[in-house]
Formats: structure tokens, sequence, C-alpha cells
């Protein structure tokens, strides 16, 4: 068949997709661009100004809306880390491959399977400062009364703490098939000369994960810079705002008070910070690089 | 032949008139009314009397309750989106303004003069429920739930020390020092209030600062005839409000930071604190054998103002109306008139509901099990209809309000420089909608 | 025999961390189940009722009579089967058309439809609102299907392409010598041959529509809602049901369990496919 043939054909497959893609994805997107421009709530439609860039300007002197930025990177910052952390612990556990681990692997991945709406009730109970089994637990511990959700110093930490523990698994999968696709020859080599296991874990395993930490740390930095429900389900922002995201001030904005405009706006900014930092990631990677996704 | 076609069709005829006469009976069977309206306590009693209406009109009553939020974002949506989906809006009476503005709801007034005067007996309700359901002076919603904020106190405990129920806010933090950490009454805290984030704490900001001499804006108050939307949060008496609160937490049990109307009231409930100010829909659960352990100890008072100071009670509730985009108009206004007649309101505060008449509130025999109705006939004249803002912002700017005070009291950030951030988000806002001020 | 012993310490150890994740991992799962057949007084008791009398009165009252969620776990069930059959007819077209044939500026294509994962969905969810409300397909399962699909395609079509590029083009081109058309050798050969990557995406895309809250929050209303909204309606400033909460969370979760333990195979392969080079 002639070239010219196959990439009239080529693109007619890739049609449908990018025609839907084009309405329900870039044209809401360039329409959010339009409503960033406007002052306008949804309720007093009528009423809507053209006010340019003042949304952006209003944004950046909006406290709110800077501590959720400063709290969003925190908890995308500190979770990644702990992810990996636990991911590699586990993975390494789980490549161990003992009799039966697959079921207990499986097992594992639960939490990453379910929404997180239902997490977020689960943990609210568990949390409860009253009548919850943390605190039951704490107290016959002898570690005591925690507010967890209650008190605006660890109500973050108490959400990592969920959030890490829903993803862990993520991560420990991804380790895992990484591990499992080191090649033996290299493990026995390094045997053979006398490493030890912590130096076998630096100069082995480390470098010869390093392309799948990177895809893992793109991934949850992308999902952690737009956590929204399991806040929706917790703290809804609390207490005070030490648990506001940017996902959650987009919301409060958009559905709480309808201005759409604003809410927009904001919007904005966020997807310009993810799509930076993911470039920032790629390139920190790659020093050039060409990466295939 | 003839004659028996004739028959046939007489008695055909016969058996159609017959069995539309029965079906006119009930007038809307095989319809359905959606309303939308808030998880308060009275949802219970809503059930009970909706079974009724079914009864007699056939038609099926289907609620949806949320949490306060929830509420207000579920409406808003949905009227917003015009698809019919609800015929009866319960709406809370900060958000008259912006259900109207933004055509949400029906004007009743042309439903009203329909109707005899007896069934919508309009003098009958509390003047300022009437108020409350008006915008720009016509009526978008009718006052069915209207609530008002009472003291409630321990007879017993303050018998027991001595003590006269508070008066003023003086009087109320002495009250409160007095059973908090007091040897003679173990595992007692002197009164639980309001102060998570957001509406909750919000909203008791507006319920107090009538009584400590303020307003929010400077021509807004009772008998005001200026036209000045120029906000004040950041003037002394605002100020004042958040301090007072926060001197207060130190009487509420541990937890109360995250103290929403439910808390407070399941602690007061409970016996674990002597007073609270509470509003009235949720009174009922005080004297309810079933599920309170302070049956026959709880005494009512008129809402304290500052020593010198006429009391200015907070007032709220919800109203109903008839939501514009709805297919089943008529039915709707059916269902409003009829729940909100005398008799069928009667029924309402019987099974628990607050009420929002003034017969209701005097009635002999509701009187003798909720003693508390002296109270409300007390408190209502003292009220002012916008001691919390009814203009289409208000939700935006009670929620603000609600975050930095929260934000002061958890220590984020100090009460002044919070009260100072309210007013400068407030005035941006009121310049950007158009307000007039200065 | 040192070593022997040795080897086996260090198993029980191994054995014994990995057990101690899993419990980790699985105890809000159990703790949940046990919640959902609690009574109100069993749930606020102190100390904790571990092992409540089994009832099922939670899962009858929630999922009958008047306030029945169960109109909601099929709106759930229906739009994402819908969307996921949707979305891999247009996702595997798509797939195949970057993994087999020369399209101009494919990687930039790529790359593209992978950018719009990075989207916040709380971005475009009032400009959805917005549109579907102009086309009135709010609170339709038809309009949250619609967007479901939009989110999911992305994905889709990078897992897709990956696996249909992986399979050797030998035996596609054999069958295109042998006069097959392009359709034919797609449908009889490289499909077949992709099950696994198919199987994989679907999944992963009939997980995502049955977990997706947000626009199900916004887009839908009283008709078409879907069970992470209702289970999201437990959530309150004031008492929460939790037993009721539970029930309800129970009923969208067993599916999940089911299922991961059916098909982890395949999600481990799908994970694992963008990030370890094979």
């Amino acid at each position: 068949m002639q070239k010219s043939r196959l990439k009239r054909i080529g693109l007619l497959l890739l049609l449908p997709a990018l025609v839907y893609l084009a309405f329900l994805s870039v044209y809401p997107t360039i329409y959010a661009v339009l409503l960033s421009g406007k002052d306008v709530n949804l309720a007093r439609p009528y009423k809507a100004l053209f006010v340019g860039l003042g949304n952006f300007f209003r944004l950046f002197q909006d406290d709110l809306f800077l501590k959720s930025i400063y709290n969003t990177l925190k908890i995308a910052l500190v979770s990644i880390v702990l992810e990996l952390a636990v991911g590699y612990v586990v993975a390494e556990i789980f490549d161990k491959r003992l009799k039966g681990m697959e079921i207990l692997r499986t097992i594992y991945m639960l939490p990453m399977m379910v929404t997180p709406v239902v997490w977020g009730l689960v943990w609210v109970y568990i949390f409860n400062p009253n009548f919850g089994l943390a605190n039951y637990l704490c107290d016959r511990l002898g570690l005591g009364f925690q507010p967890w959700f209650a008190s605006a110093d660890t109500a973050i930490w108490s959400l990592i703490l969920v959030n890490v523990w829903q993803w862990a698994p993520f991560t420990a999968v991804i380790f895992l098939a990484g591990l499992s696709g080191i090649p033996a020859t290299l493990l026995d080599a390094a045997a053979v000369d006398g490493a030890k296991w912590y130096q076998v874990i630096r100069y082995v395993k480390f470098p010869a994960l390093k392309y799948v930490a990177m895809v893992v740390i793109l991934m949850r930095m992308m999902d952690n810079l737009r956590l929204f429900d399991l806040v929706y389900s917790t703290t809804q922002g609390g207490p005070g705002s030490a648990t506001e995201t940017m996902s959650f001030f987009i919301y409060r904005h958009g559905f709480k008070f309808f201005n759409v405009g604003y809410s927009s706006a904001a919007a904005i900014i966020v997807l310009v910070m993810i799509i930076l930092l993911s470039q920032l990631l790629i390139r920190i990677f790659y020093r050039g690089g060409e990466i295939s996704e | 032949m003839r004659k028996l076609i004739v028959l046939g069709i007489a008695v055909l005829w016969g058996i159609l008139c017959l069995g539309g006469a029965m079906a006119q009976e009930k007038p809307f069977s095989g319809q359905t009314l959606h309303m939308i309206m808030i998880a308060d306590p009275f949802v219970s009693a809503f059930e009970k009397i909706n079974a009724k209406f079914e009864e007699i009109t056939g038609a099926k009553v289907v609620m949806d309750s949320y949490p306060y939020d929830a509420t207000h974002e579920k409406e808003v949506i949905s009227l917003a989106a015009g698809t019919g989906d609800y015929d009866v809006i319960v709406y809370d009476i900060p958000w008259v303004g912006e259900f109207v503005e933004g055509g949400f709801v029906e004007e009743l007034e042309p439903y009203i003069a329909k109707e005899d005067p007896a069934l919508m007996a309009m003098d009958d309700y509390f003047p300022v429920g009437v108020e409350a359901g008006k915008w720009k002076g016509k009526v978008y919603g009718l006052p069915f739930g209207l609530y008002f904020v009472l003291t409630h106190y321990r007879k017993d405990l303050f018998d027991q020390a001595g003590v006269t129920p508070p008066k003023t806010i003086e009087e109320l933090k002495d009250r409160a020092a007095l059973f908090t950490n007091n040897p003679n009454f173990p595992d007692l805290y002197g009164i639980a209030m309001n102060y998570k984030r957001g509406a909750p704490v919000g909203q008791a900001w507006f319920e107090y600062i009538w009584n400590f001499g303020g307003k929010y804006f400077k021509g807004l108050y009772p008998g005001s005839t200026e036209e000045d939307w120029t906000p004040v949060f950041d003037a002394p008496e605002s100020i004042e409000v958040v301090k007072f609160f926060q001197e207060m937490l130190q009487y509420n049990p541990p937890g109360a930071i995250n103290y929403a109307w439910d808390e407070r009231a399941t602690a007061f409930q409970q016996g674990k604190v002597a007073m609270a100010s509470t509003w009235t829909v949720r009174t009922p659960m005080y004297w309810d054998p079933s599920i309170s352990k302070v049956v026959g100890k709880v005494g009512t008072t008129v809402f304290p103002a500052k020593e010198g100071l006429k009391p200015v009670p907070p007032v709220g509730g919800w109203v109903m109306g008839i939501a514009s985009s709805s297919n089943n108009k008529d039915l709707a206004w059916e269902y409003i008139k009829w729940f909100c007649s005398p008799a069928i309101h009667r029924e309402f505060c019987a099974a628990g509901g607050p009420p929002s008449r003034i017969s209701t509130a005097q009635d002999p025999e509701l009187t003798k099990s909720s003693p508390w109705y002296s109270t409300i006939l007390e408190t209502a004249p003292l009220t002012y209809v916008d001691c919390r803002p009814r203009i289409p912002e208000s939700f935006e700017i009670i929620d603000v309000v609600g975050l930095k005070v929260s934000e002061a009291l958890q220590g984020e950030t100090s009460i002044e420089q919070a009260m100072s951030d309210v007013q400068n988000y407030v005035m941006t806002l009121m310049k950007r909608a158009g307000y007039k001020v200065k | 025999m040192n070593s022997k012993s040795r080897k086996t310490v260090f198993r029980v150890l191994i054995y014994f961390l990995a057990l101690v994740f899993v419990m980790i991992s699985i105890f809000p799962i159990i703790w949940l189940f046990f919640t959902s057949l609690k009574d109100r007084v069993e749930i606020f008791s102190i100390p904790p009722v571990w092992l409540p009398r089994p009832k099922a009165e939670n899962y009858v009252r929630e999922f009958s009579g008047n306030n029945s969620r169960f109109p909601f776990l099929v709106n759930s069930i229906q739009v994402g089967l819908v969307s996921t059959l949707f979305t891999l007819i247009i996702g595997t077209l798509a797939a195949y058309s970057i993994a087999r044939f020369p399209a101009p500026a494919k990687k930039n294509i790529e790359f593209w439809i992978l950018s719009v994962r990075m989207m916040p969905p709380v971005a475009v969810i009032v400009p959805l609102y917005l549109i579907m409300r102009s086309f009135r397909f709010l609170d339709k399962t038809a309009g949250l299907i619609v967007v479901h699909i939009a989110f999911n395609l992305p994905f889709v079509i990078w897992i897709l392409a990956g696996f249909l590029r992986s399979i050797p083009k030998d035996v596609e081109e054999a069958a295109l010598i042998d006069g097959c058309s392009w359709f034919q050798s797609l449908w009889k050969i490289s499909l077949p041959l992709a099950a696994p990557g198919l199987a994989t995406t679907s999944i992963f895309s009939f997980m995502f529509s049955w977990n997706e809250l947000l626009a199900a929050l916004v887009l839908t209303g009283r008709n078409a809602k879907t069970l992470p909204v209702a289970i999201s309606e437990y959530w309150s400033n004031t008492q929460i049901r939790w037993e009721a909460m539970a029930a309800t969370s129970m009923v969208h979760v067993i599916p999940i369990i089911i299922v991961t333990f059916l098909i982890q195979r395949y999600i481990v392969r799908g994970l694992t496919l963008g990030a370890v080079k094979e």
C-alpha cells in the first residue's frame, strides 16, 4: 500500500479520538481560560464582568490561595518521599518470591483500587477523637489522646498518612516489577565480588530503578497536586485552613460561592504549575536524552 | 339493536363518570413531588406529615435532605441547571437574595392571592418570618421553619449553685466560668458553642455582633433608612466578638474547636455543659427521654446582650418556595399552602418542628409539653430580620468570616489581623458587586 | 547447617514483615466490613466492638424503600460499562493508528494526549457543567458517560499503543501479504494478540469510572447519581450515620475486591507497562 494511503487511514483511525478530546478536553480548557478572565457568578450570569488578568492578581494576594499552594506542595512532597521509601521496602520484601506471596501482594494492593471517598469516611471514623479505633489504641499503648483530623497541627499529617497508606502499594508494585527486571547475572556478579547488601542496593538496584522511580514520582506528583476526593471526604480543608489544597480551593470558589471566573483562574494556575513541574522533573532525570514515555 | 348500543354507551359513560368521580377524590394521584431540604432534626416530623399529604392528594412526596453546605451546593447547581429536578425548595434565610436574584424561585404573591386568607393566615406568622422570606418587598418563601436562638441552661445546676439565668453577656461569662472545673460540679463545663470553620462559627459571629452593640454594614441596622453598604468588620465591636469566642473556649468541653450545631446540642443534651445557646429546632431534643439525659432539668431564657444593651436575639431558619424550573408548580403550591396552614403547622410542631406561627406558640396544649414556647414569644419581637445578611453575596461573606475567625481561634493568625482580612475581602467583594460603599 | 537455619530465620522474618504490611493495608477494609454490621450503639462504644453480632439491617435499609441507594448502584454499573465500551472502541482505533501507521507529528500527538491527563478535573468541571447544561445532558447517565470517556481516553490510548507496539510486526505483515485488509489484520490478528492489553485497559477504564467522584458530583442530580456520590453524602458536619455509610461502601467495594483478585496479574502488567522497559 502506498504511504499516502496509509497516512490517510492512520489519520482516520485517530480522528474519533482526536475529535472527542478536542470537544471534551481541549474546548473545556479553552472555556476555562476564557472564564478566568471574567468575574462571573453561576447564580447571576447576567452580571458578568470582563476583568482580564484581574482574577489572577487577586489570586496572588489571596492568603488562602497561597496557603493552599503551600499545603498542596507539602502534602505532595512528603507523601512522595514516604511512598517511595515504604514502596521500596515492600517491594524488596515481595521480591523474595516466597510461596504464597502473590496472594499477600494482591491483598496489599487493595487500598489503591478503592475510591478515596470510602477511605476518607473510614479514616474519619477511625480517627474520631472520642470513639475511634486510633485513639483507643493510642490510649492502650500509652500514647494518649491524639486530635488527628481535629487540630490544625495534626490534620495535615493525618491526611498524609492516609494518602501514603493508600498509594504506597502503587509504588511497591512498580518497584517490584523493576526489581524483577534486574538481570540475575548482575546480582550474581555483585555477590561474587563480595558486595554487602547495602552496597548492592546502592550500586546495582538504585541505578536500575532510576527510570522507574522517575515515572512513579511523575505520576504521583500529578495525582497529589490534584488531590481532592480525600480532602472532600475528611477535613474539607479545615481545621482553619490547615488542609486546604489547591483543588479544594478551586472547588470552594466554584461550588460553594459559585464564583466560576475566579475559580477557573485558580485552576489555570494549577494546570500551569503541573505542566511546569512535570517538565522540570523530566528534565532533571533526563538531562538531554529523549524519552519515550 | 340501536337501543342496545345507546344503552351500552350510556352505561359506559356512567362508569366513566363514576370512575372520574373516584379519581377526582385524589387530584394528583400518580404524580410525584420532589423536595430538597436541610437534614435538620425536623426531617422525621416531615416524614410523618408527608404521609398525610400522600393520602389526601394521592401524590408521592420524595424528600432529599443534606447537610448545610451540601444543601446550598446541590440547590444552586440544580436550580441553575434548570432541569426541574425539584419542585419544592427549602432554603435558608441568608440565601434568599441569592436565590431570588438568580431567578431560582417563584414569586408567591399571585398564588397567595388566590387562596382563602384564613388558610394562608399570613398575619399569624411571626412578622419577622414573613419579612425573612421577602426580597425587595415581594414574598418568595413561606417561613415554615423559623428558628430563634434561646439560651438553654440547666435549671437544676443553677438552683444548686444558687445563681440566676444569665441576662447579659457578662453574666453569661460568669456562669460559664462558675461551672467549669468546679469541684462541686464534676465532669461539667460551662457552655457549648459553635467553633467549626465555615458556616458554624461564621454564623455565630453574626448572631453575637448585634448584642455587642455592633453591626456588619454601616447602613444596615434595625430601623435604618440609609443606604450604606460599607462593611465594618474591623470595628472594635467586631473584634470584641471574636475575643469573646476565644475567651469562652476555655469554658467549652475539649474538642469544642470543631463543634458545629449538632455537637454543641449533643453536649448539652448529654449533660456535659451547663448552658448552650442553640436554635429552637434542636430544643425538642432536650425534652426527648429516649436520647436526652437532661429531661426536666432545662430552662430557657432570652439571648443575652452586653450590659446596657437591648438584646437582639438571632433569628434564622428555613423558608419554603416553588422552584421556577419545576414542572409541577401547582402540585408544589398545593403542598406548600397545605403544609404551612395553621392546622398542619401545629401538627408539625407537635411532632418536633419549630413553631413559626404565633397561634402555635400560644397553643395551650403544646405549651404544656414545650415550656420553651414562652421564651420564643418573648424573643420574637426583639429580633432583626437581617441579623445575618440576606444579600446574594451572603453565603460567601459568612464563609469568609467563618474561615478567618476559625484561623484566629486556631492560633494561625491574630484576631485583629483576621478581622482586617475579612474587612478587605468583603470590601472588595461589595465593590465588585456594585454596592454603594464609602 | 548454620546457613540453612539462618535462611529459615530470614524467611520467617520476610513472611512476618509481609504480613505486617498486609495487615496495615487490609485492616480498614475489615473494619469497614464489621462497621457495616453494627447498630448505632455498637458504633459509639468504647472499647470498640471488634466482632458485632452479624445482622443485615443496614444493607436492607439502605438499599430498599423510598430512599434506596439501589438505583445509584445501577447508575454506577451502567456508566462504567458503557463508558468502558466506547473508550475501548475509540481508544483501540487511535492506539492502532499510533502504533502501526505513519502519522504526521506522531510523537507530539502522543505527548499531547498524555498531557490531557495532567489537567486537574476541578479545572474543567465548570466548563463541562456549562456545556452539558446547554446540551441538556445534565443529570443523565449519558452525560456522565460522555465525560468519563473523555477522562479515560488518554490513558487507554497510551497503554494500548504500548501493547500494540510490542506485538511483532511479522504476523501482521504476513496477513497483509496474504491479502487481508488492514481492518481484517487488526480484527483477526492484532486484537487477539493484544487481548491482555485490552483486558487491562478495560479494567482500568471501568475502575476509574466506578470510583470517580467529582464529575458525578457536579453533573448528576437525583436521577443519574452514582454510588461514590451517594457515599459522599453520608459525610456531614453533624452525626454521620456510620453504619449506613459502611453498608453502602461495602456494596461499592466488594466488586472491586473480587475483580482485583481475579485480574491482579493484569493490573500489575498494566501499571508497569509504561514504567518498566521490558
